[in-house]
C-alpha cells in the first residue's frame, strides 16, 4: 500500500480510524463515570433525607449539595437542597438554584411552587401569584397531577387571603369547590376557607355536604353554625352550635357564638310571631342592659374628660327617654318607639364598645339585634 | 494500472496533512481532556470515598506522592507541575518537539496527584497533554519543523477548550499564552481545533457546566469603584502567591538532588495536614467555587477557604507534584471576590449585586493578576456568563490586577517558574520580524579560564591576547567574566595569588541570539567589552559572544 498510496494518507487513515474505539472507550468510560456519580449521589440524598428527618438541616444541606453536584441534571436532588436552604433562610441561594431549575424545566410543577414559596417569604406578591399559577398548570407526576394541584391551589388561596386579596381567593375558591373530592376533610377545609373569605353562603353549601357525609362532624357543625349566624339566621346557627356542643365541641368561641345567638333570639323586640307585652319587655330588658352597661363604663372613665364628653350626653340621653318616650305606655301607643328605643341602645353599645373596649355575648347580640333590623342603616 | 498523474493528484500537500491532523488532534485533545477529567474523579472516589477519616486525608496525598515521586524524577522529569511553562518552552525553543512518553507520563502523574487530593488544577496538564500528543503525532507524520511547532498550540486550545468548556477562551489561551501574540497567523488552526474539541467533549459529557453561575447585573454604577478594589485585592493576592511560589520552589529546587524523589511527598503530607483542617480545598475544587458563585458559603468560611488553598496550591506546586495552578487561581478568585462582594453589599451606601457576581469577577481578576493572560480571563468569564454586561467590571478589576501583578513581578509566573529551571522564553522583541539580531553579530572566538585559575595567571594569559575580557568557565558553563582592568589592580594591590573567582564578575548583562541587535548594542560594555550570548535553554550555557570585532565585521559584511 505505501508503494501506492503517500505514507501520509495511509497514517492519517489509521490515526481517523484509531479515533473509533477511543471515543467509544472515552464515551464508556463517562457512562461508568456517570453511573459512578449517580450512585454517590443517591447515597448523599439518602443521608441527606435521614439528617433532614433528624432535625439536622445544616448537616443535611451539605449532604444535598454533594448530591447535586454528584448528580448535576437531578432536579429532585437540587429541589430538596433549595428547599432545605430557604428553610434554613439561605434564600439567595436557594433563588438562584430555583429559578436556575425554572429556566431549565419552565413547566415543572414543583419547581414552579418552591419558586413561589420563596417569593411568599419575599413578600413579592405578584410575582408569587404568578409562580403559584405556573405551578397550578405545571406538570406533575402523572399520578398526583389532581391533588397537586388542589393543594397548590389551597395554598394559593390561603396565601390570597392572607394578603387581603380576598375577591382573587374567591375565584380560586369557586374553581377549587367544583374540582373537590367528596370528602368530609375536603368539604371541612373549602368550607373554612370560604368562610374565611367572608362566602358564608357557599361556607354553609360545603358544610351542609360534610354533614351529609357525617352529621355528627364536629368541625361541619361548628362551622355551619358560624356561617349561618355571619347569615343571620341565629335559629339556625343555634341549632348547629347546640350539636357541636352536644357532640362533644368545647371550643370558648362556639360556645360565645351559641350564647350571643341566643340573646339575640331572646332579646330582639322586633322578633316575628310575639306578642307586644313580650315585644315591650324584651325592649325594656335590653335598655336596662345598655343603661347598666353605660353606666358601669362612666365610671369606669371617671377623669376622662373626652370620654365622659361622649358618655355624658348619652346618659342623659338614655335617662330621659327611659321617662319620657320608652315608657311602656308609649311603647304600647307607638310601636315606632321600638326603633326610637333600639337605636339609643346601638349608640350606647358602640360608644362604650369604643370607650371601655368590652363586648360580652349580650352586649354583641344587642348590636346584632339592632343590626338585623336595620338600624343605623337609616 | 493506476496512472502516476493520477497517484500525484491524489497525494496530499503538507498544509493539507496540517488541515487533516488539526481535526484529528483536536478529537485526540478533546478525548484525553476528557479522560484526563474523569480519571481524576474516577481516582478521588476511589481514594477517598465519600466520608474520608483524617487519617485517610493525611497519609493518601503522602503515599501517592511517593509514587508520583519516583515517576515524576524518574521517568518524566518533564511533567512536574503546570505542564503550560513546558509547553511554552517546547515552542520556542524547541521547535514545538516534545517527547513522546511526556503526555502519557503526565497523564498518569497528573491523575494520581490531583485525584489524591493535592490542590492543582487539570487544565494545565490536559494543555500539556494535549501539546504533548499534537507534537508526538507531527513528528510521527515527519512534518517539517515549523508544522510540528504550529502543532503544539493547536493541542493546546483543544485540550483546554475541552477540559474548560469555553472554546473562545481556549482559542485565546494558545495565542496570548503559548503563542505569546494575539496576532499569530495560527488563529484559524487554533479556532477549528478548539470547536472540533468541544463538539466531541460534548458528545461525551452533555452540556453539563463547570460552574452554576448566577444571572450577573451591576446593579449601581458606583459598584464599578467595589470592582476596582476588587481588583486591587486581586492584583496583591496574585503578587502573594507567586512570590511564594517561587521563593518555595526555589528552596525545594537548593535541596539536594537525592531529594528530589522525596519533595513531592513531603508537599503531600503537609498537604494531608491542611486537608484534615480544611478538606475543602482538595483536589480542583470546583464545588466550592459553585457554591461561593452562588451565595452558599459564609464570609469566614470564604477568607478561610481563600487562605487554605493558597498554602496548599504553593505547597503542592513547590514541592514538585503534577498538577496546574490554572484551577486555584479561581478558587481564591471566587473566595476573595466572594469576601469583597459580602464586604461592599454590607457596607456600601449603594445597593449592590449579591456577592456571588463579585466571586465571578473575582475569577477572572486572580486568573489575570496569577497567569497574566488578561484578555483569556475576560473572554473566559464572558463565556462563563454569556452576559454583555460583565465586560465593563470584569475589564476594570482585570486590568487593575494585572497592572499591579506586574508592577511587582516583571516576570509572568510561567516564565520566572521556566527561568527557575534555566530555561528563558523569548520576549516580544524576540519575535518581532525584520530585525537584525545577537545571532547575526556573534561570534564563537572568545578566551576562557578556568574559575579556579589564580589571578596571576588570568593576568598572564590576558597578556597573550588582544581581549581585555576573559570569560570564566567553559562553552557549557559560563560562571563569570573578568577585565583587565580587575586583574591589573588585584595584581597591583598584591592578590595575584588568589583564585580568579574570588575577582570575577557573575552578574553579568547578556543577551539571547534571538535578541535584537539593538538591545545588543545597548547593553554591549556594560560589564566588559564581551558581550556573552546564552542559551535559552539551559545553565548559562554560551552559544557565543559579541566583541568590538565582530560587531565592526557585521557592520563590514552588512548588506545595504
Amino acid at each position: 500500500v505505501f508503494h501506492i498510496v503517500q505514507r501520509e494518507v495511509v497514517l492519517l487513515v489509521l490515526l481517523s480510524a484509531s479515533l473509533i474505539p477511543l471515543f467509544i472507550f472515552t464515551r464508556s468510560m463517562a457512562a461508568r463515570n456517570r453511573s459512578m456519580n449517580v450512585g454517590v449521589a443517591k447515597a448523599w440524598y439518602r443521608l441527606g433525607q435521614e439528617q433532614l428527618e433528624a432535625k439536622n438541616t445544616t448537616q443535611a444541606i451539605e449532604s444535598f449539595r454533594n448530591a447535586a453536584t454528584n448528580d448535576h441534571d437531578n432536579t429532585q436532588y437540587m429541589l430538596v437542597l433549595a428547599n432545605a436552604l430557604a428553610e434554613t433562610n439561605h434564600f439567595d441561594e436557594a433563588r438562584q438554584i430555583l429559578l436556575r431549575l425554572r429556566t431549565s424545566e419552565p413547566e415543572n410543577g414543583e419547581v414552579n411552587l418552591a419558586v413561589a414559596r420563596l417569593s411568599v417569604e419575599d413578600a413579592e406578591i405578584s410575582d408569587a401569584i404568578h409562580y403559584y399559577h405556573s405551578a397550578l398548570f405545571g406538570v406533575w407526576p402523572p399520578d398526583q397531577t389532581a391533588a397537586q394541584r388542589t393543594k397548590v391551589r389551597t395554598e394559593l388561596i390561603r396565601f390570597l387571603l392572607a394578603t387581603g386579596e380576598t375577591s382573587q381567593a374567591l375565584a380560586e375558591l369557586l374553581i377549587l369547590s367544583s374540582d373537590i373530592p367528596d370528602s368530609k376533610t375536603a368539604h371541612n377545609e373549602i368550607a373554612q376557607l370560604f368562610l374565611n373569605a367572608g362566602d358564608s353562603q357557599h361556607a354553609l353549601e360545603q358544610f351542609d355536604r360534610s354533614l351529609r357525609l357525617n352529621g355528627k362532624d364536629v368541625d361541619a357543625l361548628n362551622g355551619a353554625g358560624e356561617a349561618m349566624f355571619n347569615l343571620a339566621d341565629y335559629h339556625g346557627a343555634r341549632r348547629y352550635l347546640a350539636k357541636a356542643v352536644a357532640n362533644g365541641s368545647s371550643s370558648p368561641e362556639v360556645k360565645a357564638l351559641l350564647e350571643t345567638a341566643g340573646f339575640v333570639i331572646s332579646l330582639d323586640p322586633l322578633a316575628s310571631g310575639i306578642r307586644r307585652n313580650e315585644r315591650i319587655r324584651r325592649l325594656l330588658t335590653d335598655l336596662d342592659f345598655a343603661s347598666e352597661n353605660l353606666q358601669s363604663c362612666i365610671r369606669e372613665k371617671q377623669g376622662d374628660q373626652s370620654s365622659l364628653a361622649v358618655l355624658g350626653p348619652l346618659w342623659r340621653e338614655m335617662d330621659e327617654d327611659r321617662r319620657v318616650q320608652l315608657r311602656p305606655q308609649e311603647l304600647e301607643r307607638d310601636s315606632e318607639r321600638f326603633t326610637t328605643g333600639l337605636s339609643l341602645i346601638q349608640r350606647v353599645q358602640l360608644a362604650t364598645e369604643e370607650m371601655c373596649g368590652r363586648s360580652s355575648s349580650l352586649q354583641r347580640a344587642l348590636l346584632l339585634i339592632a343590626g338585623k333590623h336595620g338600624i343605623g342603616e337609616q | 494500472v493506476i496512472n502516476d498523474n493520477v497517484l500525484q493528484r491524489l497525494r496530499l500537500r503538507e498544509e493539507q496533512i496540517f488541515l487533516a491532523l488539526t481535526i484529528i488532534i483536536a478529537v485526540i485533545a478533546g478525548l484525553s481532556a476528557v479522560l484526563f477529567t474523569l480519571a481524576i474523579q474516577g481516582t478521588k472516589h476511589l481514594l477517598f470515598g465519600m466520608s474520608p477519616s483524617a487519617l485517610h486525608l493525611l497519609v493518601a496525598p503522602t503515599l501517592v506522592s511517593l509514587v508520583t515521586g519516583v515517576l515524576l524524577s524518574k521517568f518524566f522529569p518533564e511533567a512536574r507541575g503546570s505542564g503550560v511553562p513546558q509547553t511554552e518552552a517546547a515552542f520556542h525553543l524547541n521547535e514545538g518537539k516534545i517527547r513522546p512518553v511526556v503526555p502519557f507520563g503526565k497523564f498518569i502523574t497528573g491523575v494520581l496527584c490531583v485525584g489524591s487530593g493535592h490542590s492543582m488544577g487539570r487544565e494545565g496538564p490536559s494543555v500539556q497533554i494535549g501539546a504533548g500528543l499534537a507534537s508526538a503525532i507531527g513528528q510521527w507524520f515527519g512534518l517539517s519543523p515549523s508544522r510540528v511547532q504550529n502543532l503544539v498550540p493547536v493541542g493546546a486550545a483543544a485540550a483546554l477548550a475541552a477540559a474548560f468548556n469555553t472554546p473562545i477562551a481556549a482559542v485565546l489561551f494558545a495565542l496570548e499564552e503559548i503563542i505569546g501574540d494575539m496576532n499569530a497567523a495560527l488563529i484559524g488552526s487554533a479556532v477549528v481545533a478548539s470547536v472540533t474539541s468541544v463538539i466531541v467533549e460534548r458528545s461525551i459529557l452533555g452540556d453539563e457546566v463547570l460552574f452554576r453561575v448566577p444571572s450577573y447585573q451591576l446593579v449601581h454604577p458606583a459598584e464599578l469603584l467595589a470592582y476596582a478594589f476588587l481588583g486591587l485585592i486581586g492584583g496583591l493576592i496574585s503578587v502573594v502567591f507567586c512570590e511564594a511560589l517561587l521563593r518555595l520552589r526555589s528552596f525545594f529546587l537548593k535541596m539536594p538532588s537525592r531529594t528530589t524523589v522525596f519533595q513531592p511527598a513531603i508537599g503531600g503530607l503537609v498537604v494531608g495536614g491542611i486537608l484534615v483542617l480544611v478538606p475543602q480545598v482538595m483536589g480542583v475544587g470546583y464545588e466550592y467555587v459553585d457554591q461561593a458563585l452562588n451565595g452558599g458559603m459564609l464570609l469566614q468560611t470564604m477568607l478561610l477557604l481563600c487562605a487554605a488553598k493558597l498554602a496548599a496550591t504553593i505547597i503542592s506546586y513547590s514541592s514538585g507534584n503534577a498538577g496546574g495552578i490554572f484551577a486555584p487561581s479561581l478558587y481564591f478568585g471566587a473566595m476573595a471576590g466572594g469576601v469583597v462582594g459580602m464586604l461592599v453589599h454590607r457596607l456600601a451606601p449603594f445597593p449592590t449585586a449579591a456577592p456571588g457576581a463579585y466571586a465571578l469577577v473575582g475569577m477572572g481578576t486572580l486568573f489575570a493578576g496569577i497567569i497574566r493572560a488578561p484578555m483569556t480571563s475576560v473572554f473566559m468569564i464572558f463565556e462563563l456568563t454569556q452576559d454583555y454586561q460583565i465586560l465593563v467590571p470584569l475589564m476594570i478589576a482585570n486590568m487593575l490586577s494585572f497592572a499591579i501583578s506586574k508592577r511587582f513581578h516583571k516576570k509572568p509566573v510561567y516564565h520566572a517558574l521556566l527561568e527557575q529551571n534555566h530555561v528563558y522564553l523569548p520576549g516580544p522583541e524576540s519575535r518581532s520580524a525584520g530585525v537584525w539580531r545577537a545571532k547575526n553579530i556573534m561570534t564563537r572566538q572568545a578566551d576562557f579560564i578556568p574559575e579556579r585559575a589564580l589571578i596571576q595567571d588570568a593576568w598572564k594569559a590576558i597578556a597573550q591576547t588582544k581581549s581585555n575580557t576573559l570569560l570564566l568557565g567553559d562553552w557549557n558553563h559560563l560562571v563569570g567574566i573578568v577585565t583587565r582592568k580587575r586583574l591589573a589592580e588585584a595584581v597591583e594591590t598584591g592578590y595575584a595569588s588568589e583564585p580568579v573567582g574570588s575577582i570575577a564578575i557573575r552578574q553579568f548583562e547578556y543577551l539571547h541570539a534571538d535578541q535584537p541587535l539593538e538591545l545588543a548594542l545597548e547593553r554591549f560594555g556594560t560589564d566588559a567589552e564581551v558581550l556573552p550570548i546564552l542559551s535559552r535553554n539551559g545553565n548559562r550555557k554560551l552559544e557565543g559572544v559579541i566583541t568590538i570585532e565582530s560587531i565592526l565585521q557585521f557592520i563590514h559584511k552588512k548588506p545595504a
